[in-house]
């Protein structure tokens, strides 16, 4: 990306058709002063911040805060749950949607097609606080599973005090909720293939196995690439909404994670800077991540972000 | 197009099972919630709903209505979608139409400012200072404002706009009309399509939104839909007269919170299926660009 120098041509343009500028000026403050003001505004993570004042106000302090937080004894438990949380949720989580299409490609009755693309959109569209609503109906204690359980003479389990159900529970609903969703894309990417492909393969008698995987698996690589850098770029950008809805103090074990952990620090122990600290830890990781898998993806296989 | 292909392979059948097994997984909880909503309180409370009701009274449904705080928080909710969509609307195609114009200069320096903002964003806690230090906290503002825009919306508006072909603008132009008449008088109209994307996913956003209320807001009169929902779950037990929760203990606390789920999510549920194609628009239009 190119960056212009603003010399006087700007303002001559300006003058030219003043409306345009005029027009795009309430957008670029907004993301002026909602974007990049909280950007700036993370400069607190390095001061003694205290509540309402400007961001360049407070004492300057430098890393103090991230040494205290690599110091701080749940920094082991934060930084574990965080990763694993984002790296089960890709491991499970981002390859199913690319099977869903792969076989949703394949059905030929097209009302049927149809109905299940329709169904398995609806979850997407659920908000997080009824996903988890309708979990904690299923799995409560006297919930259908439990119910279900008990017929075996198993214990109630308690899903939501449990920490060990937590990673499960957390993927799980995400897949429930983005199978459909996700695989949009890759439907879309397959729609793009060239028929002529399918029609030579079959003439040299390939099964349609065979053309899935040496034709259109291939063909939607770049896509998945692409798809996959940015999740891997964003393992450790764990939905605070969900895990938040989701955990309880006797899951913390499991389910405290990075964001969680800056909420309750920063909005009920009013610990701000630390906080802050905390949450741009995890930016720079998200960034290093993102990178190495752009880097990879682009020794690999030729298709990268940048 | 493909030959279509006249007899089934047993693939094809094991693909039609697998695919009627992920509806059935997709459907069931809002079927489960809805009978638990409904089925008769005793064999709700003992566990026995499963799957279909038992027994049919509508007690908990007319419980969650008659709550005054469940009912503004529904108008709550419309109030902040509606304001918060228009305000999103305005401001996105006031800001992408500059954008779509040809030999906009400073085109790509904008275009990196705003998409800049999809990767990096300054986080939880210097946002929340910022929207305090601006005296926005607990109003409607501070549910409106901060999510008016976004690079994606943005970029699905300048990728529709850029379609517009350009002979109607030159020809306005010829016949002396200024950017503003331009804009207003004929690309806007022809923006439908796009204004419904946007649109239909600024609503959803809304009716869906529980984390901003959730930090910027407290007042319980101004909360939104989800967040009382989110109060009806939050107690174990019914101790006395809890927010958004009836205070006569006839109606299980299983069906009232189911009530209110289904209530909750049958707008989407309805609506939804009929406006697919836009939500699907809009996701191919911003993947393919972003």
């Amino acid at each position: 990306m190119k960056k212009k120098k603003f010399s006087g041509g700007l303002i001559g343009h300006i003058k030219k058709r003043p409306a345009l500028y005029l027009m795009i000026l309430p957008g670029l403050l907004w993301f002026i002063i909602f974007c990049y003001v909280p950007m700036y505004g993370v400069v607190i993570a390095f001061k003694d911040y205290s509540i309402g004042q400007s961001f360049f106000a407070g004492k300057w302090i430098g890393l103090r805060h991230f040494v205290s937080f690599v110091n701080d004894p749940y920094f082991f438990r934060l930084m574990k749950n965080t990763f694993l949380l984002g790296f089960y949720d890709l491991l499970w989580g981002f390859p199913l949607p690319i099977i869903f299409a792969l076989l949703l490609n394949e059905m030929k009755a097209n009302k049927f097609k149809g109905a299940v693309q329709t169904i398995s959109y609806l979850p997407y569209f659920i908000s997080t606080v009824i996903i988890v609503g309708m979990m904690f109906s299923i799995l409560s204690i006297d919930g259908v599973v439990n119910t279900f359980l008990s017929n075996f003479g198993i214990k109630p389990v308690l899903f939501f005090s449990e920490p060990g159900w937590f990673r499960t529970l957390y993927v799980a609903s995400g897949i429930w909720q983005g199978l459909g969703w996700n695989s949009i894309i890759y439907l879309a990417a397959i729609s793009g293939i060239n028929p002529e492909l399918y029609e030579s393969a079959k003439i040299d008698g390939a099964s349609r196995f065979r053309q899935a995987v040496s034709i259109t698996v291939p063909c939607i690589i770049p896509t998945i690439s692409i798809l996959l850098i940015m999740k891997i770029g964003s393992v450790l950008n764990i939905s605070f909404e969900k895990v938040y809805l989701l955990y309880s103090p006797s899951t913390y074990e499991t389910a405290d994670i990075i964001g969680t952990y800056v909420y309750r620090r920063g909005f009920l122990s009013y610990d701000y800077s630390y906080s802050t600290a905390v949450g741009l830890f995890q930016s720079g990781i998200s960034l290093i991540l993102l990178s190495t898998a752009n880097y990879f993806s682009k020794k690999l296989s030729e298709s990268s972000l940048w | 197009m493909r030959r279509e292909k006249t007899f089934v392979s047993l693939f094809d059948v094991f693909n039609g099972l697998l695919m009627i097994v992920v509806c059935a997984i997709m459907i069931y909880p809002f079927i489960y919630v809805f009978s638990l909503s409904v089925s008769d309180p005793a064999f709700v409370e003992t566990g026995k709903v499963t799957f279909l009701p038992i027994g049919f009274n509508l007690h908990a449904y007319d419980m969650y209505l008659r709550q005054t705080d469940v009912v503004r928080a529904y108008f709550n909710t419309v109030v902040y979608a509606v304001s918060g969509t228009a305000v999103t609307l305005l401001l996105t195609s006031l800001t992408a139409y500059p954008m779509a114009v040809k030999n906009f200069y400073g085109r790509s320096v904008f275009m990196f400012i705003f998409a800049f903002t999809m990767f990096f964003n300054g986080g939880m806690i210097p946002t929340f200072i910022l929207v305090r230090n601006l005296h926005m906290i607990n109003t409607i503002w501070a549910v409106i404002i901060p999510s008016a825009l976004s690079a994606w919306n943005l970029i699905i508006f300048i990728t529709f706009f850029k379609e517009i072909p350009e002979s109607l603008s030159e020809s306005a132009t010829i016949d002396g009309a200024n950017d503003w008449l331009i804009l207003f008088r004929i690309i806007l109209p022809l923006s439908k399509p796009v204004f419904a994307t946007v649109g239909l996913f600024s609503i959803v956003g809304h009716w869906n939104s529980f984390l901003g209320p959730f930090l910027y807001l407290n007042d319980k009169e101004k909360f939104p839909l989800q967040l009382a929902l989110r109060k009806m779950f939050d107690v174990q037990y019914r101790i006395g007269t809890e927010s958004f929760l009836p205070k006569d203990v006839q109606t299980p606390l299983v069906s009232y919170r189911c009530a209110a789920i289904f209530l909750s999510v049958l707008p989407i549920v309805c609506t939804y299926p009929f406006l697919q194609k836009y939500f699907i628009k809009g996701v191919m239009i911003g993947s393919l660009k972003g």
